[in-house]
């Protein structure tokens, strides 16, 4: 079974701007307290997901993905605080929810998977118990439907032997299956929305292959949407529907994944492409794109890219760029350069 | 986990044997001659040598211990240079007291802990943070017997509430046992439960840190269940660990509760004999104190496998 860019839901096919909004960033910005003093993390940053639909977001490590992501579940804690805009999940403003409102949204309408699959399960309980307090805690059950759901939903998750292994501890469990478990937890109450930061980063390829698979599958057995966090390419074609490219706290470019990977407007994002591995080159030559993202407190006042981009010119440190749309419905490039007709293809 | 229990037993034999030795070597260093204080008064040095050579203080030291040593392995620790009654006797009818006086503090000491280190913990930087950590930090700084007397002077002197000395047996009344013990054992835990409670608050502070707290927290679990179901199982390893080590501290912690207090337990025994250079009771009672502290850890390394799936055997 390979992971395709098929379309893998009812809704798949419709554009995403027709599809009801599951989860609406608008405008979020974040910062945190740091010896810089107060730094915004996450600058003016909007998002809507439909129902059904997979959103890849990608970029560099440290360009607020995670911060994005734990933002949207209303999980920003001292020593970051949001900022500004609000996060709206099927209609309701989380913001304008009580911390014990928003402890019966997480989990039950909205779920996250976690960066890391080694630390994020509690070592002191089994795994079946991890999976069936969820249950018990958003559905009602009892203990013993919560377990036998439990065990269903491991089995969902393709572990072996799932009513043994319910009864184990995550010690027992290498990275990729307790990344299953961690799946297997947040789908447990078949949200509305699911998050999954960086799901198959800390595995090795092989076991990243397959949790990729059963995250497509799953999608389209659960009907829920996705949004994807990577800072892999390759990994998002596989997987999303649309992709928002991040870069340094701002959201740079958004189109879908089609358009995006046949014609990448931003020179961030076409760089990140040519730094993709390719298996169908024979030349080993490897492509990183110039020099390092800025710390928060350093971001310039223009085009936070312009110091690695080969095409900046001084009207691109001038002052903030706003989103540009370009070509394509929903498609649009923080760039000045890219509505231009200078743009080649993809690999420059 | 028989195989455990049977291995750490035997591995305190050594340290029980290095014990007897230091103390048997402690009491020679003590001055004062048992023999001079046995014979009396007005004795003849012919009747103080008479008594010395009846307990066999002029043998050689080594064959002095070999004596003990001898006896002890048999459940023997001898008699009491002064009333001839066998040391065993007088230490069993005496730990009941100890052994009551130490429990009722342990308890204390970590029931108190428990809600004040997760509230501070969870209200770091807090005004009950504070106050906690202020208390606790006093708590470590007074010595027992000045906190003693505070606790005499305020709730026996001053507000009558509480009896300021002496001790009835649970046997005989468990009301007045309580009531007798109350003070001692507060003043008596304060330390552990100053020590615990610092122990908790850094525990839960590194355990609601961890992913899985924010994974609890993610699945909606409400926040009580993420601190007391989730954080605490994690923190009561160390937690448990520094109480067990607080059942050491809180055993020398007895000698001098006992004294003030008037409570007819092991440590008063001691000090007792240490006045008479009575030997025999001074390494029983060392012996008895050494036993306890060992099982005490025992008890707190079966615990360890209960609740840390880690370390259970497979
Ligand atoms: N608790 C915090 N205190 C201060 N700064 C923080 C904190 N958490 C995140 N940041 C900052 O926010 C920025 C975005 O971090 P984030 O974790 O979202 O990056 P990311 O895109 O997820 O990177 P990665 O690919 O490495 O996971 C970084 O500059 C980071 O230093
Ligand atoms: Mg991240």
């Amino acid at each position: 079974m390979q992971p395709s860019t098929a379309p893998s839901t009812a809704l798949a096919g419709t554009p995403a701007s027709t599809r009801p909004p599951v989860l609406q960033i608008e405008d979020l910005s974040v910062e945190f307290l740091t010896e810089h003093g107060w730094v915004t993390v996450i600058d003016s940053l909007s998002l809507t997901i439909g129902e059904g639909e997979s959103v890849g977001l990608v970029g560099e490590s440290g360009s607020g993905k995670s911060v994005t992501s734990l933002a949207a579940m209303a999980l920003i804690k001292h020593p970051g605080r949001v900022s500004g805009g609000h996060v709206t999940l099927d209609g309701v403003r989380l913001d304008r929810l009580s911390w014990r409102e928003m402890e019966d949204v997480r989990g039950k309408k909205i779920a996250m998977i976690f960066q890391e699959p080694m630390t994020s399960l509690n070592p002191s309980f089994t795994v079946g118990e991890q999976i069936a307090e969820v249950v018990r805690r958003h559905d009602g059950l009892s203990r013993k439907q919560a377990a036998e759901r439990a065990v269903n939903m491991l089995d969902t998750v393709g572990i072996p032997r799932a009513r043994e292994r319910a009864r184990a501890y995550p010690h027992e469990f290498s990275g990729g299956m307790r990344q299953r478990v961690m799946i297997g937890m947040a789908l447990a109450c078949s949200p509305r929305m699911l998050i999954a930061d960086e799901p198959t980063t800390a595995l090795d390829v092989t076991t990243q292959i397959q949790i990729l698979d059963l995250l497509h599958d799953l999608r389209a057995e659960f009907g829920m949407a996705l949004l994807f966090i990577s800072h892999d390419l390759g990994v998002i074609a596989d997987i999303a529907d649309r992709v928002a490219v991040m870069y340094a706290g701002q959201l740079v470019e958004t189109a879908s994944a089609d358009e995006l990977f046949a014609r990448p407007s931003h020179p961030y994002t076409r760089g990140l492409m040519r730094s993709m591995p390719r298996a169908d080159e024979a030349t080993e030559t490897f492509f990183a794109i110039p020099g390092a993202p800025p710390a928060p407190w350093d971001f310039p006042s223009g085009c936070r890219f312009a110091p690695r981009c080969s095409m900046a010119g001084s009207d691109c440190t001038q002052g903030p760029i706003p989103l540009i749309p370009v070509g394509a419905a929903d498609a649009a490039s923080r760039c000045l350069r890219t509505t231009a007709a200078d743009l080649e293809g993809p690999h420059l | 986990m028989p195989r455990l229990v049977g291995r750490r037993l035997l591995a305190a034999l050594p340290v029980l044997f290095i014990v007897s030795l230091l103390t048997f070597g402690v009491t020679l260093l003590v001055p004062g001659d048992p023999a001079v204080t046995l014979a009396g008064e007005n004795a003849t040095p012919e009747q103080v040598d008479q008594t010395r050579e009846r307990l066999g203080l002029n043998d050689p030291i080594y064959v002095q211990y070999g004596r003990w040593l001898g006896g002890a392995l048999q459940g023997d620790l001898g008699e009491s240079l002064y009333d001839q009654r066998p040391v065993v006797d007088s230490i069993l009818e005496r730990v009941p007291v100890t052994f009551g006086l130490a429990v009722l503090a342990v308890l204390f000491a970590a029931a108190l802990a428990i809600p004040s280190g997760v509230i501070s913990a969870t209200r770091r930087g807090s005004i009950w943070d504070r106050a906690i950590t202020l208390v606790s930090s006093a708590g470590v700084a007074i010595p027992n017997y000045f906190l003693g007397m505070l606790l005499i002077l305020l709730f026996a002197f001053g507000l009558g509430w509480l009896p300021a000395v002496g001790y009835v047996p649970f046997t005989e009344s468990p009301g007045d046992w309580f009531l007798h013990l109350l003070l001692p054992a507060l003043c008596l835990g304060v330390a552990g439960w100053a020590e615990i409670t610092r122990q908790i608050r850094s525990a839960m502070i590194q355990e609601l840190e961890q992913d899985y707290a924010r994974t609890a927290t993610a699945k909606g679990l409400r926040r009580r269940a993420v601190i007391f179901k989730h954080a605490a199982k994690n923190a009561s390893v160390p937690a448990i660990t520094v109480t067990g080590l607080q059942v050491a501290y809180l055993f020398g912690g007895t000698v001098i509760i006992e004294r003030m207090f008037g409570i007819p337990g092991l440590g008063q025994f001691a000090i007792s004999a240490v006045y008479v250079r009575d030997i025999p009771v001074i390494q029983g009672v060392v012996i008895v104190a050494t036993v306890v502290v060992i099982v005490t850890n025992l008890i707190v390394d079966t615990l360890y496998p209960l609740l840390n799936p880690k370390v259970r055997p497979a």
